[in-house]
């Protein structure tokens, strides 16, 4: 992980961020999506330490989701039985159908910023061992993980090269869209042999052997990660308080 | 010869038989293997000379399925096993996690794996590689990263299959030194079809084949010291018939051509992000009717050459990246590099255009695979039924027709490759490492083919690592080192070169290429 968030287990971290993610999931409310979107943004800024540019090129590309959420909610939405409106540029809107659109689009917002807030931080391979080590992941699972995530390169290059190689085929004719499921059956059908390929190589180092496995970088969980977690889970308890206290938050899933 | 003191495998009898296989891929098998043996499994393609090493290695029935029949007694408890494929055997983040990998599953403590890497790391050479990840690795690089991995295990047996398969010359040559290296303690065995190295470093062999038609078993063991072995030990046994093959009359060019070039290549230069120099000020022109083979090590720049004449690389905005003979070498400026087809440049060729004038068969066969059965494929551009059929018989794919082309095996995938480029004839025919992974007896069957479009006139441009098919095939013979032309010329006249650092580029039969030695391997 980034900035001072590195001092902390990176389960640790995804445990808090778990943690934040439930009361906006639960919320039918512009408030309390808010709060824990500013708590995501101050971690992933003092803790983590990442440069808001980065973080902007992250996010903001994703925001269109929230977005179209917004739009579709506004123009979409059943409003029998909800009569109030106002005018905005000359058009009608239905007061509940924008504060349906404003609770939906802030709650995909936040959960949006705050997933990016822990990809952006958090090395997947050290998420991967700090799992397999403090979860009990299974090594079969966590070391095909890393396997995957060595061919994801390899498999972005096949991707372009099949497509190449199939236009020349073709005298110079893209057949896009036709030309999608020759290239997926390709990528897999490689894809699926470099997976019995590993699998053997896993199996015949003895990956199965049934000994207790040690590991060289050890990812230990220490006691400042016990403390980590349980101050986030503090400080999402309080937000959460907040919110109810306020009069903020609304449950509601839809 | 080594003093041995006991039998680790013993098997007897042996009969291995795959699910739905019609017949086993092992017949009857009876072999020991001793301590401290170095013990090489060879024959020839298809003969189950792996399926007797997973055997062995007890990855089948283990991790593969297969019945046995028979007795088969391992005594020994740790083994390692290098597979073929270098990609894919790697499998943690980085170089020092992979050697860590089969220690950490045996349980030993992180302290004593620290020790035992950096042993590893040492002997083997490749300790600036601790913290790469794989998949930046070089294929030789990746086998080095493996062979250290199992010998950092310390296993009582090494199985080695096929390590060198998709490796050039010069890296197949450093993996054999560095096998050298391996304590002799620790039994060998190993199938390699590159018996030119292989044969200073084992003590016995087991030939396996298919003896008239009959099932697959040993036909033949015996101590590599034995002169006796010589003929089963000789490259030509997997080569036969070369001296025919080289006799074929070769055109000779640009001497005998009145026609203009029809791929004139000026000044190229390719230069990967940062600053990697993939090909340096190449110029080279191709006549209507030559075969040009282009050789070099890996990372030299031959495969950058194909894709930049087919234009698969360059143009838009990558083009400032590539800094295209304009801004490199020593600060000076250069004339702009170009690549013309018939006199056109490929970069101003509308795709359409281009492509009907070439046709690249690329180093992953099925890459170029559309459809769902060997027969759709060879219909794609729309050829008629008899032409089909002279094609499969004479490329020897007849009776596959409903086969899925992902099904064939490699050397029949090359094949059909083949074939679609033969049903669409154009200009110009690229191929992109046809060898790789194919063994000896794929190959001169793959030669001959190769041999076919020669005389018919095809203008073939084909990169290869096999020195065995750039003799047998070659008009002209182009090597690249670093990106510059080495060498530019009949085959004829590599072999007459006094240059020793070009001997790697040499067929096995010219007798100039030093196999690696004993004294090399221990000095190393």
């Amino acid at each position: 992980m980034t900035g001072l968030l590195a001092r902390f287990s990176p389960v640790a971290h995804l445990a808090a961020v778990l943690a934040w993610i439930v009361p906006v999931f639960l919320s039918f409310d512009p408030g309390t999506p808010l709060l824990f979107l500013a708590l995501s943004v101050a971690v992933v800024f003092i803790l983590g330490q990442v440069r808001v540019t980065r973080f902007a090129g992250f996010v903001l590309p994703l925001l269109v989701l929230p977005f179209g959420l917004f739009v579709l909610n506004l123009l979409f939405t059943d409003t029998r039985g909800h009569s109030g409106s106002f005018i905005v540029l000359g058009l009608s809107m239905n007061s509940y159908a924008l504060h349906r659109a404003i609770v939906l689009s802030l709650r995909s917002e936040a959960l949006v910023v705050i997933s990016v807030s822990y990809l952006i931080v958090v090395d997947p391979l050290s998420l991967v061992n700090g799992l397999m080590q403090q979860l009990g992941l299974s090594p079969r699972v966590g070391f095909s993980i890393y396997v995957a995530w060595n061919t994801i390169p390899r498999m972005r290059t096949d991707v372009t090269r099949i497509r190449s190689i199939h236009r020349i085929r073709l005298r110079g004719r893209d057949r896009r869209f036709a030309d999608i499921v020759p290239t997926a059956v390709t990528l897999l059908a490689g894809a699926i042999r470099h997976a019995q390929r590993a699998a053997i190589s896993m199996a015949v180092r003895g990956l199965d052997s049934g000994s207790p496995r040690t590991y060289l970088n050890e990812a230990r969980w220490h006691s400042r990660d016990t403390v980590y977690l349980l101050a986030n889970l503090a400080v999402t308890a309080g937000l959460f308080c907040l919110s109810v206290g306020e009069g903020w938050f609304v449950f509601g899933l839809g | 010869m080594e003093d041995y003191s006991g039998v680790l495998i013993r098997s007897e009898h042996l009969t291995i038989r795959y699910p739905r296989a019609t017949a086993p891929a092992v017949e009857n098998v009876s072999l020991e293997v001793l301590r401290g043996d170095r013990l090489l499994l060879l024959g020839p393609s298809g003969c189950g000379k792996s399926t007797l090493l997973f055997a062995m290695a007890g990855v089948i029935p283990a991790h593969v399925s297969a019945t046995i029949d028979g007795s088969l007694v391992r005594s020994a408890g740790r083994i390692a096993v290098v597979l073929q494929n270098p990609e894919a055997q790697m499998i943690a983040p980085t170089v020092e996690l992979e050697l860590a990998f089969s220690l950490e599953n045996s349980g030993l403590p992180a302290a004593q794996m620290t020790e035992r890497i950096d042993h590893a790391l040492d002997d083997f050479g490749i300790r600036d590689l601790r913290h790469r990840s794989p998949s930046t690795l070089s294929g030789g690089e990746c086998q080095k990263v493996s062979l250290a991995a199992a010998v950092a295990g310390g296993p009582e047996i090494l199985f080695l299959d096929e390590p060198t398969a998709f490796l050039d010359p010069r890296s197949t040559r450093s993996f054999f030194t560095l096998l050298q290296r391996v304590d002799r303690s620790i039994t060998i065995v190993m199938v390699e079809h590159k018996i030119e190295f292989v044969r200073n470093f084992v003590d016995r062999y087991a030939r396996m084949d298919k003896p008239n038609g009959s099932d697959s078993s040993i036909v033949e063991t015996g101590l590599v010291s034995d002169s006796r072995t010589a003929d089963t030990l000789t490259p030509h046994y997997w080569f036969t018939g070369f001296e025919e093959r080289l006799e074929e009359p070769r055109s000779v060019f640009p001497a005998s051509m009145s026609t203009a070039p029809l791929l004139e290549i000026d000044s190229l230069h390719h230069v990967y992000p940062p600053a990697t120099v993939a090909l340096h000020d190449v110029s080279l022109s191709v006549y209507p009717g030559e075969t040009v083979v282009v050789m070099g090590p890996n990372g030299s720049g031959k495969s950058t050459l194909l894709d930049r004449i087919a234009a698969l690389s360059d143009g838009g905005g990558k083009a400032a990246r590539n800094l295209d003979g304009m801004r490199i070498v020593a600060g000076k400026r250069r004339r702009a590099a170009s690549i013309r087809i018939r006199g056109r440049d490929v970069r101003r060729i509308p795709g359409h255009t281009l492509y009907s004038l070439l046709y690249l068969i690329p180093q992953n066969p099925e890459h170029l695979f559309l459809t769902d059965t060997l027969a759709e494929e060879l219909s794609v551009q729309g050829s008629d039924g008899t032409a089909i059929a002279e094609v499969t018989e004479r490329f020897r794919l007849a009776g596959l027709e409903s086969r899925n082309p992902y099904s064939l095996s490699e050397g029949e995938k090359r094949r059909l490759n083949l074939c679609c480029a033969q049903l669409d004839p154009r200009d110009l025919l690229l191929l992109d490492e046809p060898t790789y992974g194919l063994d000896a007896s794929a190959i001169a069957s793959l030669v001959d083919l190769l041999v076919l479009f020669r005389r018919a006139g095809r203008t073939l441009v084909i990169v290869t690592h096999s020195p065995e098919l750039a003799h047998l095939v070659a008009d002209r013979l182009i090597i690249l080192d670093r990106g510059t032309v080495r060498f530019a010329g009949p085959p004829g006249e590599l072999l007459l070169s006094p240059d020793p650092s070009l001997r790697e580029f040499l067929p096995h039969w010219s007798n100039v290429q030093a196999p690696v030695s004993r004294e090399e391997g221990s000095e190393a």
